[in-house]
């Protein structure tokens, strides 16, 4: 036994498994299944229509006629804006709502999908395969896991949906790439894959969200800034986020921590670092207490860290950070409320901020009111006529806009009891 | 078919699909590798300015178009996009071909290319194709940009095969491209077949580049046909560019061009290389910095506005005016001039921020074009002067642009710029620019613009030269017509006028709110009268405000209102007679007067300053002429109404007399007796009279002037005047064998020199002569700070009283030092020898200093020109001076 016996192994096993693949094995039932992935219909639902205009009122018109308040309103602006994620994606996959969405995040290598697997399937139980791993970027799509009786498979391309099997599945995202090089992350926008191996507590739980991440170069191209804004854009609905990082590489990379600190601030956050099985538990400690005081310094809120090894499906160090934080996953689906009671709570602060704007500039007014009403001196008067017109155009303004924000409310009030999510 | 066969069958199939999996795969390639390496670095440098720094400036600006500017500045970079893939197109007029006949397209076609290729080409029927290629290959260039060269049996098969298994090519392939016609070496052909989708993204993207268009229908055109054009005419309209529509006639002999619209047209035997050949010369379409520069100069020109607006609101502030108020005035003052100014430095800073952002972006821009130059330097030798139309539209707006921002020198770069590409219509550039930079028109060039055809530029630049030209505002209307987008304060203007003529009210108003905030103040008094039409005859000088107003008034009332929040000073105004119409909202009737007053509103100053008056009078009354003390109040109004008095070319009576009471009650007769002289009511003549009778303050007695008077009043049928003109009759008589010793009269008052500033208004009227002499204004520091120092110390009852005897002596002084020859010479000295130093003193908040200097000043001024002091008032210039 030596090396020469572990090379022939392995790509063997994996050989046998791509030669099994009956997309691969006929290729023209092949060139079918990406006849009906390229050349799907794009066709727009009463339900895209309805969410694009939410999304038009909550991310457009509201945040334009909020930014004339402060740093307060735009905070809740940006719970808006999640808001409206959660609402595109909801009513493309009914199945998510008053679910916990676990979104994972990390770059392109980290083994986001091994941790599924791992996580879900039970480690080192290799049958238990729920997502394909060792993706290519131009192969990797983001994907829903859910818990259910049995394997279904969807994958979303526009608004059609085209139902796969596990080996079409294993096809796309893997083997057609290894043969043909043909990668279709950009004809599919999400996979949704239903699987039984979810454990009891999480099924109705939860969902998870893995996406591809994305591969920071050091220049910036055109293209890296686009996966960038991607990357950012898949994981504006999630309401919990899970941070890969590769732990053989050791901390947090630059492009790691930027990315965390653009996310939503009041998303909890677990960061992961994963293959500890490759590295000594010293070098593991060193690392954590490194990713630990890097999110200190950066003033980024993180529930915990956990070092874990996707290979052996356990966790290191300081125990039992994983399963806590799943646990809470749930708690929160337990409490979460639907879409139209939380943008209420939200609407109805930013109708206060309005409030206090307007009252705040009226009572100024009403002092510089007194003071043109005293003042004798001319010239006096001119310059305090001219404030009190400033701040008597901004309350009117205020005004204007609160009017404004009423209509849009309304609007949208309307459009989500029709989505009726 | 036997089993042998089947199984033949099968494996061929296998092996055709494992061939098009194959083809499918390279097609789908994302690799990009055959790209131009310093092309990408420049744009990637472009995006990465753009996408981690402008971006989230603009979105944190106050900028309220921040989202438009985001998109525009792609659209700019994004436009260059197909020079990455096709550099072959730098520097060639885009020509667009859409066939809408499948019979005749290859005729053609086979003016443009080579016969093969022509074959190859109408091989495709579902995407554009560029003839750019230098080779004989056929190139495919997939969704994601790349190119891929393909073989014939690839190309055909990816026109057929891949269809049989359900893919749509279009949907993975942007275009083909193909060998150009050697003749046709500045053309960038792009032939359109019949079933393109237009809805693609690259599609869509094309088309919005060509140049020029070229439709070739059947002679008879189908409502399909008719969607497709106007499909394109709509872009073409959008875009600029010029379409040219063809067709084979009915013998297919020949081509013909005709019209597409009302009148229908026919040009026969039309030669098509001739017809190409218009097309065939170099075209410079690098030019986006220049796209940039005019978004760049926009953003500025939102910054100047802002700032501009903030800082007439400080300019109010001076420094003086804060510390010359008192109390709570002082305060409000301190803080808005705080809040000002932290607003100023606010704008100031961000301003900065997303301008050197911005001038980084340019900075990339002017890179990525100059990649663009090499490559078109490269291939035209010769200086390319043709530019494509939107640049040109570009510049144009750029200079104009400039102009208004006052940056005439940076415009004159863009006139060079137009000069070297010869555009028509430059010497109206020119004009522009030597009207900015105040060169002088000649006559000519005058002549020359008032005769071309009107067109949006034409409008826009007759518009800015409007004085040169002698135009009405008729004019200016007419011309605004034609300018889709008003920029300029004049231009919003003109398209409000228009607008209200047309009885859009709505547009009318935004217009004339724009005109207004870009500075053009007659578009306040015209929103006005846009208002009043709202009013339907109300007449809102009847309103009576309360709360049972009908909907009408209340309609009304809402619209001054909003007028009343521009500073509209005729909204200001009508509101403060409305609400005068009811007691219990005299404040604030009170209040829009003093709005209204500030912006200049005569009626309002002088309603405001009545009221002034009555309650000066009602004192008066109430307390005797004798114990009359505001003489600072009184010296105001009279400020005030002199100043309304000269606004009504001094025609008004009712605030002559006014005038000569107030002097009256500050006892400065002489002035009383001017004023009152120029009138012709009862009063008046009852004043004049009765200060030639008994000989008050400074007027010597005259009995023969009391007599005219007392007459006057009389006959008009002032109450008192009838026994008053008996005392004097009596008098008169009992007087006639005595001497005569009240002869002197005129020459006394002829003898005070005035000095007709108002200045004495102020009350520091040694201080006030001295300024005079330097030159100060009446509003200059060292008056304002005398006068603060005066209000400051009233309080205390000595110096009150000194000021008292001040205001008595004072402008006897000043009389006595008018009539030296020297005067001049005296004012300089006391400037130099005591008010100056004082001031020092009193800017220190040495007060008392400057009260020695200032009443030894008196003093020694008082025995000089041997005035007497009350009795008591030595002893308190002691006490002070202790």
């Amino acid at each position: 036994m030596g090396l020469w016996d572990i090379e022939e192994d392995e790509p063997d096993e994996e050989v046998d498994k791509k030669e099994d693949n009956p997309y691969l094995k006929d290729p023209v039932k092949g060139l079918k299944l990406l006849g009906r992935i390229i050349s799907a219909h794009h066709t727009c639902t009463r339900g895209d229509e309805i969410a694009s205009q939410i999304n038009t009122i909550l991310d457009n018109n509201i945040t334009k006629i909020v930014s004339c308040l402060g740093k307060e309103a735009r905070n809740e602006c940006q719970k808006l804006a999640k808001l409206s994620s959660q609402i595109s994606e909801y009513q493309k996959f009914r199945l998510l709502s008053r679910k916990t969405i676990i979104g994972l995040g990390g770059q392109f290598s980290a083994g986001k999908s091994c941790f599924i697997n791992s996580c879900l399937g039970g480690g080192e139980d290799s049958n238990k395969i729920i997502l394909p791993e060792n993706q290519n970027p131009t192969t990797s799509i983001p994907t829903y896991i859910v818990g259910g009786s049995e394997e279904i498979i969807y994958a979303y391309c526009g608004n059609e949906m085209v139902a796969l099997d596990h080996d079409a599945l294993q096809a796309m995202t893997h083997i057609f790439f290894e043969e043909y090089q043909i990668g279709l992350s950009r004809f599919i926008s999400n996979i949704v894959v239903h699987t039984p191996y979810m454990p009891e507590y999480l099924t109705d739980k939860v969902v998870f969200l893995d996406t591809p991440g994305y591969n920071k170069s050091d220049i910036d191209t055109q293209e890296s800034l686009r996966d960038e804004v991607l990357a950012r854009e898949q994981l504006k609905a999630v309401d919990f986020l899970i941070w890969l990082i590769d732990i053989t590489n050791g901390t947090l990379h630059e492009h790691d921590v930027e990315f965390l600190k653009k996310i939503q601030t009041d998303t909890p956050v677990l960061i992961v670092a994963n293959k500890a099985d490759k590295v000594s538990e010293s070098k593991q400690q060193e690392i954590l207490s490194c990713i630990k005081e890097t999110m200190k310094n950066k003033k980024i809120n993180v529930e915990g860290i956990a070092a874990y090894s996707s290979y052996e499906g356990k966790e290191y160090s300081n125990g039992d950070q994983i399963n806590k934080f799943l646990k809470k996953a749930v708690d929160y689906a337990v409490r979460k409320i639907n879409i139209l009671q939380e943008s209420e709570t939200i609407i109805r602060n930013i109708e206060e901020i309005f409030k206090s704007a307007i009252s705040e500039r009226s009572e100024k007014q009403k002092s510089l009111e007194n003071d043109i009403k005293t003042t004798k001196d001319i010239h006096a008067m001119k310059s305090i006529t001219s404030y009190y017109n400033l701040i008597r155009n901004e309350t009117e303004k205020i005004v204007r806009k609160e009017k404004l924000f009423e209509d849009n409310v309304s609007e949208l009030k309307k459009q989500i009891a029709e989505i009726n999510l | 078919m036997n089993n042998n066969e089947h199984a033949q069958n099968i494996e061929n199939e296998r092996i055709s699909a494992e061939q098009n999996m194959e083809l499918l795969s390279k097609l789908l390639n994302s690799n990009k590798s055959g790209k131009n390496n310093e092309f990408e670095a420049a744009k990637n440098g472009f995006y990465a300015v753009l996408e981690k720094d402008f971006k989230e400036k603009l979105r944190k600006s106050i900028l309220s178009i921040h989202n438009d500017v985001y998109y525009n500045i792609k659209e700019i970079i994004d436009d260059l996009e197909i020079f990455s893939c096709f550099p072959a197109l730098i520097g060639k007029t885009l020509v667009g071909i859409f066939s809408l006949d499948h019979e005749n397209i290859g005729d053609f076609l086979s003016y443009a290319t080579d016969q093969p290729t022509v074959q190859k080409i109408l091989l495709n029927t579902s995407l554009p194709c560029l003839l750019c290629n230098e080779t004989d290959d056929v190139r495919v260039t997939n969704d994601v940009e790349n190119q891929i060269s393909l073989t014939e049996k690839e190309y055909s098969d990816t026109n057929n095969a891949l269809f049989q298994y359900g893919i749509d090519i279009r949907k993975i392939l942007n275009s083909y491209s193909f060998k150009s016609a050697p003749s046709l070496n500045h053309i960038g052909m792009a032939y359109f077949p019949q079933n393109i989708q237009f809805d693609s993204p690259f599609t869509k993207y094309l088309i919005n580049k060509l140049d020029h268009i070229i439709i070739i229908t059947p002679q008879t055109i189908t409502n399909e046909d008719q969607e497709i054009i106007n499909k394109i005419k709509s872009v073409s309209e959008k875009q600029n560019s010029s379409i040219t529509f063809l067709r084979k006639t009915s013998d297919k002999n020949s081509w013909e061009q005709f019209t597409y619209d009302q009148s229908p047209d026919t040009v026969s035997n039309i030669n098509i290389l001739e017809l190409l050949s218009d097309f065939n010369h170099p075209l410079d379409n690098t030019n986006i910095s220049a796209q940039l520069e005019l978004i760049y100069y926009k953003i500025i020109r939102f910054y100047e506005h802002k700032l501009n607006k903030n800082k007439n609101n400080l300019k109010l502030l001076t420094k003086d005016n804060v510390f010359n108020s008192s109390g709570e005035t002082r305060k409000t003052l301190e803080n808005i001039s705080a809040a000002l100014n932290e607003r100023q430095s606010q704008i100031n800073a961000e301003k900065g921020d997303i301008m050197q952002s911005c001038g980084n972006l340019l900075e990339k821009a002017k890179i990525y074009e100059d990649q663009l130059k090499v490559i078109l330097y490269g291939m035209n030798p010769e200086p390319v002067t043709r530019i494509s139309r939107s640049t040109q539209k570009c510049w144009s707006d750029l200079f104009l642009l400039l102009i208004d921002l006052n940056l005439p020198n940076k415009a004159k770069e863009y006139f060079s710029k137009l000069q070297t590409h010869d555009q028509p219509y430059l010497y109206i550039y020119r004009m522009i620019l030597n009207d900015k930079t105040h060169l002088g028109i000649s006559t000519s060039e005058i002549c020359r613009l008032s005769q071309e055809k009107d067109n949006e530029f034409i409008a826009q630049a007759e518009i800015r030269l409007k004085e040169h030209l002698k135009l009405t505002e008729n004019d200016c209307i007419n011309l605004v017509r034609i300018i889709s987008e008003p920029q300029t304060a004049d231009e919003f203007y003109y398209r409000a006028y228009l607008e209200h003529t047309n009885n859009n009210n709505v547009e009318a108003e935004k217009y004339y709110r724009y005109a207004l905030h870009s500075g053009k103040q007659e578009a306040g008094l015209c929103l006005y009268k846009l208002a009043e039409s709202h009013f339907q005859g109300i007449d809102i000088r009847s309103i009576t405000p309360g709360d049972n107003e009908p909907e009408q008034v209340k309609d009304a009332i809402k619209a001054l209102k909003s007028l009343s929040d521009e500073m509209i000073p005729e909204a200001n105004f009508a509101l403060g007679i409305i609400y005068q119409r009811n007691d219990e909202f005299s404040d604030l009737s009170n209040l829009y007067f003093k709005l209204a007053a500030t912006q200049g509103h005569i009626e309002s100053i002088k309603i405001l300053t009545q009221k002034e008056y009555n309650k000066i009078k009602s004192n008066v009354n109430k307390f005797g002429i004798d114990n009359f003390k505001d003489y600072s109040d009184a010296s105001k109004c009279i400020r005030i109404f002199e100043y309304v008095l000269s606004k009504e070319n001094n025609n008004d009576d009712d605030i002559k007399e006014k005038i000569g009471n107030l002097y009256h009650f500050i006892k400065d007769d002489i002035r009383a007796l001017e004023y009152w002289k120029q009138c012709t009511t009862k009063t008046a003549y009852y004043g004049c009279g009765m200060l030639y009778f008994i000989g008050q303050g400074s007027v010597e007695r005259n009995l023969t002037e009391a007599k005219k008077y007392l007459k006057l009043a009389k006959s008009m049928g002032h109450e008192k005047a009838g026994k008053k003109y008996q005392e004097l009759l009596e008098e008169i008589k009992s007087n006639k064998n005595h001497t005569n010793n009240s002869i002197k009269t005129d020459n006394y008052s002829s003898r005070i020199v005035k000095f007709n500033d108002k200045t004495e208004s102020g009350g520091c009227f040694i201080t006030s002569a001295v300024c005079k002499t330097l030159n100060k204004p009446d509003d200059c520091d060292e008056l304002m700070t005398f006068r603060a120092y005066r209000d400051k110390q009233k309080n205390n009852h000595d110096i009150a009283s000194l000021i008292e005897e001040y205001y008595r002596i004072a402008p006897q002084i000043v009389a006595k030092i008018d009539q030296e020859a020297n005067a001049e010479n005296i004012y300089r000295e006391l400037w130099e020898n005591d008010i100056s130093k004082a001031y020092i003193y009193i800017k220190k908040g040495d007060f008392k200093t400057a009260n020695s200097i200032y009443i030894n000043m008196t003093v020694n001024l008082c025995h000089k020109y041997q005035i007497d002091f009350h009795p008591g008032i030595l002893e308190k210039i002691q006490n002070v001076l202790n």
